[in-house]
């Protein structure tokens, strides 16, 4: 009896999680503005229920801990858009190479330089930001890196890259739907980045899918032996 | 001794005799019959129009086996590039099969999941779990293991559910005020700077290497 109320417990705030994204995806599809996006504004919603329901942020992590427990399977599931798109990647690989490992030896520059002005733990956090939030997450566990500063930072440059990206493309001409602007918001801004580069069309949003895959890929497998040095 | 072609000619015409003496009595017959088989038309009007609770059961209970069956059926003819063969699919194929498909493209991720976990926790691998899977994923594509249209819409479905998966991630620090005042000074001009850095830097090296 006191496990079937504890499941329906659970689900009932699995419920308000989706119903917040859901209703705040809803208003962002009406006004198509990068503020407005829900991944921004279900967060700051659902925190504003916990306050007036009293009830504990830490109780709400364990009950919503299968939506988490899903961000796992999900980064396996990344490996079909790439698999589908492997003459996209075969053809243009020199680039794709050149850009995962110029994005991948700018995060590990920033460590160095960053490491001289602010605090460590922040420093290592912040290298993880272009990251997709699971796979950023992953590293961080393996890390030993604070998880809450990686999936803020992470969270951030998102933002930034779906709000601003756009702009500071289209100041170095980068304007339409070119490839080029689908890599460079894929490869900052991850997941989000690769959102507003569909938005803006169908070439930019494929190669920014595909780039936001291959950095997952190749900062999963190098990130965490450099993180391990820098302590 | 009779000549053959005229005894064939002879059979011929009893044959067409016969044949017309059957035809007649069975219109005779089926005229004659065919009050003393109304019972057979009433049993057809109560069985089409009025029929009881258990035998709407039972025909509900069938159609939906039927259905199941045959989208299972269908389902796991998976022949390379996703093809079902020449066979067309009924109607419980084209109600069942997407859920047996997404089923079973589910659990070959999860799978992939899940023995990228194992590899990683036994063999101490400084890679996140889920790489580990992806890249068993992408073998299995490779191999030809998993035909990828098996696992394309259970992909499409995950992937349309990530930013969900995030918020109750994001909670825990959007509720946390001293975090923010402790942070929000640092953060904001490593993102601004570091993201604005790594657009340009992505865009460029695209520009010069893109075929």
């Amino acid at each position: 009896m006191i496990g079937s109320l504890n499941l329906l417990h659970d689900g009932l705030w699995l419920s308000i999680t989706l119903l917040a994204f859901f209703g705040c995806r809803r208003v962002y599809l009406r006004s198509n503005h990068a503020l407005l996006h829900p991944v921004l504004w279900s967060p700051l919603l659902l925190v504003g229920i916990l306050a007036v329901t009293r009830h504990p942020v830490s109780a709400y992590r364990q009950e919503a801990a299968p939506l988490v427990w899903l961000l796992g399977p999900t980064v396996v599931a990344m490996a079909v858009p790439v698999w589908e798109r492997r003459a996209l990647i075969i053809d243009n690989w020199r680039m794709f190479v050149f850009v995962v490992g110029g994005s991948i030896l700018i995060s590990i520059a920033s460590l160095l330089v960053l490491a001289q002005f602010f605090e460590l733990q922040l420093v290592r956090a912040m290298t993880l930001k272009s990251v997709t939030a699971p796979v950023a997450l992953g590293i961080a566990h393996k890390s030993m890196v604070r998880e809450d500063l990686t999936l803020v930072g992470v969270m951030l440059s998102g933002i930034f890259g779906m709000v601003a990206g756009p702009l500071v493309l289209a100041y170095f001409g980068a304007r339409g739907d070119r490839a080029e602007l689908g890599v460079a918001l894929g490869c900052a801004s991850h997941g989000l980045g690769t959102a507003r580069a569909f938005e803006i069309g169908p070439t930019a949003g494929a190669f920014s899918s595909v780039c936001m895959g291959l950095s997952a890929l190749a900062y999963g497998l190098t990130l965490p032996a450099i993180l391990s040095v820098v302590q | 001794m009779a000549n053959p072609m005229t005894q064939g000619a002879m059979s011929r015409n009893e044959s067409e005799r016969c044949r017309t003496s059957i035809g007649s009595w069975w219109q005779i017959s089926s005229r004659n019959s065919r009050p003393d088989e109304s019972w057979y038309w009433e049993y057809w009007f109560e069985r089409n129009h009025s029929p009881d609770l258990a035998f709407r059961f039972a025909r509900l209970l069938h159609s939906l086996l039927r259905w199941l069956i045959d989208g299972v059926r269908w389902s796991l003819k998976i022949v390379k590039g996703g093809d079902v063969g020449d066979e067309k699919p009924t109607e419980a194929a084209r109600r069942w099969s997407p859920i047996v498909w997404d089923l079973g493209g589910l659990a070959v991720i999860l799978l992939s999941f899940i023995a990228g976990s194992w590899i990683v926790g036994n063999f101490d691998i400084p890679i996140p779990n889920g790489v580990m899977g992806m890249i068993l994923l992408l073998c299995l594509l490779r191999l030809s293991v998993v035909p990828v249209d098996f696992v394309r819409r259970a992909s499409a479905g995950l992937l349309y559910l990530l930013p969900v998966l995030f918020v109750p991630l994001y909670v825990e620090p959007f509720s946390d005020w001293p975090f923010w005042v402790r942070y929000a000074s640092s953060l904001l001009p490593i993102v601004a700077i570091g993201g604005a850095a790594m657009l340009l830097l992505a865009y460029f090296l695209a520009r010069m290497f893109r075929r």
